[in-house]
């Protein structure tokens, strides 16, 4: 009895007051410096609380955030060195001040956690990361660890030393959360496991933020993440008359967050199903066109694919115009990684080099192929997303069966472990997979990274000819990433992605995916962005318009 | 009274036996540690295992329960869940399976007393098909149905409509189990004598058969009771309800075998608590189980 | 079988049919019921239409019921058979198991045993069984339990008939009770148990869809009323699950009609 007058504290379960928005899918973690692979999930989270070095313009430059300016040299080894100089004004929302030392153990952690592969580029990083693999004692890696480039010269001035000149990086730690500060007062002295909890566990105010916004509470079973307003923050939302920051903010999942859209129960929606766009389209639908590129990759060490000239044909033998008709109001098909929008891209003499739809070339170099008499193991993400996976995967397995390859379709909704999967033999254990990929910043760095040797790309294409491609990719973006000017950075570029998607094949890009939501006019400055973020730094409500919601 | 303690004593060793049964299963199985992948390790998940399995140590099926009970978090720190969240999620179950338990009893006696009269009409057919679309129809359609309306809304709304449709199907069940025996009762001479000596119909449905029905009704409130769980799981997840339901989902997709084992267990605990109170109201309210154990 | 009650055959022809039926249609014409499907293209799966998938993954949903219901009435029987004929308290140990499996939601233990099974599969434990015969493996091993209840009250039952009596003051084993006697007036009721089984086993394929949790190929009726049921909330998505769960009525319409005529309810013999 008394776990049912437990229930009845305030009777049964209360909708929450405020702005409600409906996500896709729950954070994976609040974590921002130990992260998770499914780090996509935790971005409307993190750009709300917090804040990196750098912020990027609204044109896609670099401009100034937690640092108010900062110089860049080059030292005697070759080394590029930044001298980050803080705001002095910056708090967090205990009001405690933001210092340098934050970032040296946010970065810190972040070299041990499970996305540490993204901080390669800080000086000394590799060893760490090198003695991680090795499983080396936690002594070593800490005692690497103090060797890594970046220290807190004084309170409020950071250096950070890279391994070589990244051309990329300021645009980077803008947006990528690993790189923001961490409240070092707060986490010194806990166990790893206390900090883990510290983050993930929201109560008494506690994890700290920046931004505008704080994390208030997050209830796993119920799917609701609630954010409430940090009126410490520096970085106010930019509020013009008549206009309001929303004090609370739900983010919450539901199985039918379009029907509570059009009841006026929530404020912000997602339009992710592909059933939902194909049945009905309503008025107030917007599209964001993404920096993104959906995928079909290769399992590189398994016959008959461990061949190249294999890969070009299957990735010819795909009419991408086909795959994505009628499944979307408007698609991108492509056949190149790099969208054209990107800064840097590849022109249209360049694109038209790479594998393309050709169907006779393809059956022709198809034709007597050992191998490709077993079925081909297709692994795509299950569940309803912004990318009609399952349509594409169906016709990706009829296209290939018309050029007598035989695929058979796995929707596994444990994804990145599926494909990292390796058999006893050695070699992963699937075929092909379908892969959505989106950049974090304007920069074709962006789309690289994944397919460079440390990257989560599971193709083994590091293997490939002894390693010689790879090793020739990654310099041809060692060679872009330092190349003096836009010019000469944009031809290494186009060259990398020459070796990747046509000498080697390693994926055949498919289409640029585009975002679909829906959002109440009374909410300013609630978006998405071309990274497929959705933006809650800059949002408001104005005052006077009355809120559509029909009240019980 | 020996023979009612011996059928309790029964019931109680339900639960360790479904706790070691889960935990076993869950420790038999294989630790996916990825350990080649190189940029993302998983080796939290692996961790958790270990730590709340306490894999390989003696005694160790007693370490998540040793856990739960110093307050500690069991599962990661993203996914897992501690002591006080566990039961704070149970009972908000517990809540809407009170209320789900009423109306099932409700629709079995609605449906039982229909189905006497529809047996010499026209209608008889109704008797199987009502059972067939009430079992033929999965718990989460009708929440779906009735979701747009209620979620998000509060003042127990959706706690209600998941009652409503987790009560469905247990209740007709129930139902055609009750008009079984409702009808053999009816048939018996001690009706036809009350129904000649001028008692009106209802009062002898009420005064006489009931009675002899409640037992009958009894025996099926367990597995109700299982069925009713097993729906709140689809009705929690559609209606947007934070509970137990939905935690144990959340916990099977996110592999927290940890909070499976104990969630699972609770679960067992909870129809047991059901069937001993079953057990017990039957000693009130039939006679005969006290002369059987007497 | 002239005594196969009236409600017991339309029942069966009602499965058999829809079975049948769907077989062919999704088999062997695949083209003639999506050229003829009136309820128009799936809209996560925009090349195949709603008949498609629904009627012709009505027959994998009805093998799945079968094999697993088979299965589970037989390990239902075997348990019944070796605890009446141990007896004391081996039967009573074995009760207890029973109550504990009977005792936990098909769904729940389903789900685990799915977790399970794939967990086992992807460190290639697997022992070769596919998703479809995990998925009947998993179902079997919740449903055995009310089998072995029900079968092993009806064998309590009949060994209190004079006959048995008989037989067993004459000498007859245990074994030879149950081969000579027991099974013959059994086995109608075996027959309404394992098809009360069906439908049990394919809502539950299908609630654990829903969940997200099972991998069933090739497509199940179960499995598409379990993963587009979204449509619903949809104006106009009724006609993708709507059929589906008129479908799912019918089979479950089958199957409870033919069991109930076979079990011969109490009602009838009073």
């Amino acid at each position: 009895m008394a776990v049912v007058a437990a229930s009845c504290g305030p009777c049964g379960f209360q909708p929450e007051p405020g702005v409600k928005v409906v996500v896709p899918a729950m954070p994976t973690t609040l974590d921002w410096s130990h992260s998770d692979p499914d780090s996509w999930a935790n971005y409307p989270v993190m750009l709300a609380t917090q804040r990196g070095l750098t912020q990027l313009q609204p044109d896609h430059t670099v401009g100034p955030g937690l640092a108010e300016r900062w110089e860049r040299v080059t030292d005697a080894q070759g080394r590029d060195v930044y001298t980050f100089h803080l705001r002095q004004d910056v708090r967090w929302s205990n009001g405690a001040p933001l210092v340098a030392r934050d970032f040296v153990v946010g970065w810190r952690r972040a070299l041990q956690g499970r996305e540490r592969g993204e901080m390669a580029d800080l000086d000394g990083a590799s060893e760490v990361l090198a003695l991680q693999e090795r499983g080396a004692s936690e002594a070593e890696v800490r005692a690497a660890m103090e060797r890594v480039g970046v220290a807190a010269v004084d309170g409020h001035t950071l250096r950070v030393t890279l391994a070589r000149p990244r051309s990329y990086f300021l645009a980077r730690v803008a947006n990528v959360y690993l790189f923001y500060p961490a409240p070092s007062a707060d986490l010194e002295g806990k166990s790893d496991e206390e900090v883990r909890d510290y983050f993930d566990r929201p109560r008494d105010g506690r994890p700290l933020a920046l931004g505008p916004y704080r994390v208030d509470q997050w209830d796993r079973a119920g799917e609701r993440v609630r954010l409430v307003y940090n009126p410490g923050s520096a970085f106010p939302p930019p509020l013009a008359a008549g206009e309001a920051p929303a004090p609370v903010i739900t983010l919450m999942k539901s199985e039918i967050g379009p029907a509570l859209y059009e009841r006026g129960r929530v404020e912000f929606v997602f339009v992710d199903s592909a059933a939902a766009l194909r049945i009905h389209r309503p008025a107030d639908l917007r599209r964001e066109p993404l920096l993104s590129t959906y995928f079909l990759a290769f399992n590189t060490e398994k016959a008959p694919l461990d061949r190249p000239e294999v890969r070009r044909a299957l990735s010819r033998a795909l009419d991408r115009e086909a795959l994505v008709a009628g499944l979307l109001p408007e698609a991108r098909p492509s056949h190149v990684l790099l969208p054209p929008e990107l800064p840097q891209a590849a022109s249209a003499e360049e694109a038209a080099r790479l594998p393309h739809y050709a169907p006779e070339q393809a059956r022709a170099e198809l034709t007597g192929v050992t191998g490709l008499g077993r079925p081909l193991r297709l692994i795509y993400r299950s569940g309803d997303g912004f990318v009609p996976e399952v349509a594409i995967a169906e016709r990706v397995a009829a296209q290939l069966a018309r050029v007598g390859v035989q695929v058979v379709l796995e929707a596994r909704s444990d994804f990145s472990a599926e494909i990292s999967r390796r058999s006893a033999q050695g070699p992963r254990t699937y075929d092909l997979y379908l892969r959505r990929l989106g950049a974090d910043y304007a920069h074709p760095n962006t789309f690289f990274t994944l397919f460079e040797r440390e990257g989560n790309h599971q193709t083994g294409w590091e293997t490939q000819a002894g390693g010689e491609p790879m090793a020739r990719f990654e310099r041809l973006l060692e060679a872009g990433d330092g190349a003096p000017d836009e010019v000469s950075a944009r031809a290494r570029y186009v060259e990398a992605q020459e070796v990747l998607v046509g000498e080697q094949a390693v994926i055949a890009p498919l289409y640029h995916p585009d975002r679909y939501y829906r959002a109440r006019e009374r909410l300013r400055g609630l978006d998405v962005d071309p990274f497929n973020f959705l933006a809650l730094r800059a949002l408001r409500v104005t005052m006077d318009a009355p809120r559509a919601e029909d009240s019980p | 009274m020996r023979a009612v303690a011996q059928r309790l004593l029964r019931q109680v060793v339900l639960v360790p036996v479904v706790a070691i049964a889960s935990y076993f299963l869950m420790t038999a199985l294989p630790l996916t540690t990825e350990t080649d992948a190189k940029r993302q390790v998983s080796r939290e998940l692996a961790a958790s295992y270990r730590r709340d399995l306490g894999i390989g140590e003696p005694l160790g099926f007693l370490r998540p329960w040793e856990k739960l009970f110093r307050g500690e978090r069991l599962g990661t720190s993203a996914q897992g869940i501690t002591g006080d969240e566990l039961l704070t999620k149970l009972s908000g179950s517990v809540g809407v399976g009170l209320m789900a338990l009423p109306l099932a009893l409700t629709w079995a006696l609605g449906f039982a007393l229909l189905r006497t009269r529809w047996r010499k009409g026209r209608w008889t057919a109704m008797g199987d098909v009502v059972p067939a679309v009430a079992f033929g129809t999965p718990v989460f359609i009708p929440a779906l149905l009735l979701a747009p309306a209620v979620v998000e809304r509060g003042h127990l709304l959706p706690e209600l409509c998941a009652a409503l449709v987790t009560s469905i199907w247990p209740g007709i069940f129930l139902g055609t189990l009750v008009g079984d025996s409702l009808e053999a009762e009816l048939s018996r001479d001690y009706v036809r004598t009350a129904l000649g000596k001028g008692l009106s119909r209802a009062t002898v449905l009420r005064r006489h058969v009931l009675p002899n029905v409640w037992p009958a009704m009894l025996d099926a409130v367990g597995p109700v009771a299982t069925s009713l769980l097993a729906g709140s799981f689809a009705a929690e997840r559609v209606l947007g309800l934070p509970y137990f339901g939905q935690l144990y989902v959340l916990a099977v997709l996110n592999k927290q075998v940890a909070v499976v084992v104990v969630a699972t267990t609770t679960f067992a605990t909870l129809l047991v608590i059901v069937s001993l109170v079953v057990e017990v109201l039957r000693y009130a309210v039939d006679p005969r189980s006290r002369e059987a154990t007497a | 079988m002239n005594r196969v009650p009236l409600r017991a055959r339309v029942g069966l022809a009602l499965l058999v049919g829809l079975g049948l039926l769907s077989l062919i249609a999704g088999r062997l014409f695949p083209e003639a019921l999506a050229q003829t499907c009136p309820l128009g293209m799936d809209p996560t799966r925009p090349d195949r239409t709603v008949c498609e998938l629904a009627f012709g993954g009505l027959w994998v949903s009805l093998a799945v019921g079968l094999a697993a219901g088979a299965l589970s009435t037989l390990i239902g029987l075997t348990v019944a058979a070796v605890a009446r004929l141990s007896g004391g308290a081996v039967e009573q140990t074995l009760l207890r198991g029973v109550d504990a499996v009977f005792a936990l939601p098909d769904v729940l233990v389903v789900m685990v045993l799915q977790l399970a099974g794939q967990s086992l599969a992807d460190a290639g434990q697997g022992g070769g069984l596919g998703p479809f015969g995990l998925m009947v493996a998993s179902l079997a091993l919740v449903g055995w339990a009310g089998p072995a209840r029900m079968f092993r009250n009806r064998l309590a039952t009949l060994e209190s008939q004079e006959y048995v009596a008989a037989s067993r003051a004459l000498g007859g084993g245990g074994l030879h009770l149950l081969r000579v006697h027991l099974w013959p007036a059994l086995r109608p009721f075996a027959l309404a148990v394992f098809l009360s089984r069906l439908p049990a086993a394919i809502l539950t394929e299908s609630t654990v869809s829903f969940f997200g949790i099972a991998r069933m190929e090739p497509m199940s009726l179960g499995r598409y009323l379990g993963t587009s049921y979204a449509a619903l909330i949809y104006e106009g998505g009724g006609r993708v699950v709507l059929p589906a769960w008129a479908l799912l009525v019918l089979l479950v319409l089958g199957a409870s009609f033919a069991s109930q005529a076979l079990s011969g309810a109490p009602r009838r013999a009073a």
